[in-house]
């Protein structure tokens, strides 16, 4: 995506793009029980792309997108990822996917549909990638707000599942007061319908 | 707190049995104290066998109808495919008086292999039609215990997984057949 990194790292890349996201027009409802958070959620809007690791050593993040097979009137706020990246700089094939990126408008877990969509993603990519001799799995994450202010929201955090490791977590921070984690829970699947939830 | 006892679960395709657009509002009453049942921990009926017989009891349709019509648009007009009542599944899970409805719309049904992110509603709906929970998908559920504590915390490199998570084998979180070292699946064309 023009202007955005590349990054060295993906915790760089990652914390580069959380208020990026959120700073797109509807990322987010606000709070609940305000007064007009009904019509917040109404024209709220998911935005996604991926992160991912290109052949150059770097970690770029892929255009954003809105796209929805929903129509508006649908109460779900979903967003549609495409399965690849065409990077034009890179031969096909050769680009690494690590994160598939998005917002949640208001600060919700990790869905069921986000948890069917990124292990459909991994039958189709790679559950972990090597990045200088380093594991990196694949995994979904959901950027949230706490703040109030739809104009410019704050970075609160993010919500992650990690197929292979079947790790379930909220992290929580900024830069100044860095960034910490909270393992809520482990999925463990059974097969492409049927998973189990182990809360922590 | 409601607590569930042994479920009994259908899924099936809705894809006909409702008549299009509903104009009665939802009648909404919301009750936190409900908590949705893992929808998705245990194998369901299939419904919709060719030349099986089936009966489903008016209760089970009313309040299938009542969610279909309080989350997806009226159907008397073009839909984009994932909108439409017969792209969806539907998993129902009946404790006494109350009918636990998932919706997830089917990729499948609009020639995708992928899920989009947050494509699915959770619903509670009394046996009298009432809707007495419903939680979109990414929409905060307030009844999940410790949601925001953040009392378990420990610091981090954002992103990260747990740096004993990793092993060289195989994932127990995940079946074998997904771990195989052959090719990955194809990448569907969009």
């Amino acid at each position: 995506m023009p202007g955005f990194g590349p990054f060295d790292t993906f915790s760089d890349a990652l914390i580069a793009a959380c208020p990026l996201i959120l700073s797109k027009p509807h990322a987010t409802a606000g709070r609940p029980g305000t007064q007009d958070f009904e019509l917040r959620w109404r024209i709220s809007k998911e935005y996604c792309a991926w992160l991912y690791y290109t052949p150059a050593g770097k970690y770029e993040m892929s255009m954003l997108t809105d796209q929805s097979a929903q129509d508006d009137l649908d109460r779900r706020r979903s967003c549609l990822l495409p399965a690849t990246v065409d990077d034009a700089r890179f031969p096909p094939g050769s680009l690494k996917y690590v994160f598939a990126l998005h917002n949640h408008p208001y600060a919700g877990r990790l869905s069921d549909g986000d948890l069917r969509m990124i292990t459909s993603m991994g039958r189709t990519h790679e559950w972990v990638v090597q990045v200088r001799g380093k594991k990196v799995p694949l995994s979904v994450v959901a950027f949230f707000s706490n703040s109030n202010d739809l104009e410019h929201p704050s970075c609160d955090g993010f919500f992650q599942y990690i197929p292979v490791t079947g790790e379930l977590k909220k992290w929580t921070g900024d830069a100044s007061s860095g960034w910490r984690q909270e393992l809520l829970g482990t999925v463990t699947w059974q097969d492409e319908e049927h998973y189990r939830i182990d809360e922590k | 707190m409601k607590r569930l006892s042994t479920p009994l679960v259908f899924a099936f395709l809705l894809a006909s049995c409702l008549r299009p657009s509903a104009t009665l509002p939802a009648r909404i009453q919301e009750d936190p104290s409900i908590v949705f049942p893992p929808f998705f921990a245990q194998p369901a009926v299939l419904l919709g066998a060719e030349g099986t017989v089936y009966e489903l009891d008016g209760d089970t349709l009313r309040a299938l109808f009542v969610a279909t019509e309080d989350l997806l648009p009226p159907q008397d007009k073009p839909l984009p495919c994932g909108s439409r009542r017969e792209s969806q599944r539907y998993r129902v899970l009946r404790q006494g008086d109350l009918f636990f409805i998932r919706i997830d719309e089917d990729p499948k049904a609009c020639g995708r292999t992928q899920p989009a992110l947050d494509s699915g509603a959770s619903y509670a709906i009394h046996r009298d039609g009432r809707i007495l929970r419903r939680v979109m998908d990414g929409e905060a559920d307030v009844t999940i215990p410790g949601a925001d504590a953040g009392v378990n915390s420990t610091p981090g490199e954002p992103g990260a997984s747990s740096a004993d998570s990793l092993s060289d084998g195989p994932s127990p979180f995940l079946p074998p057949a997904w771990q195989d070292a052959g090719s990955p699946e194809p990448v569907p064309t969009r």
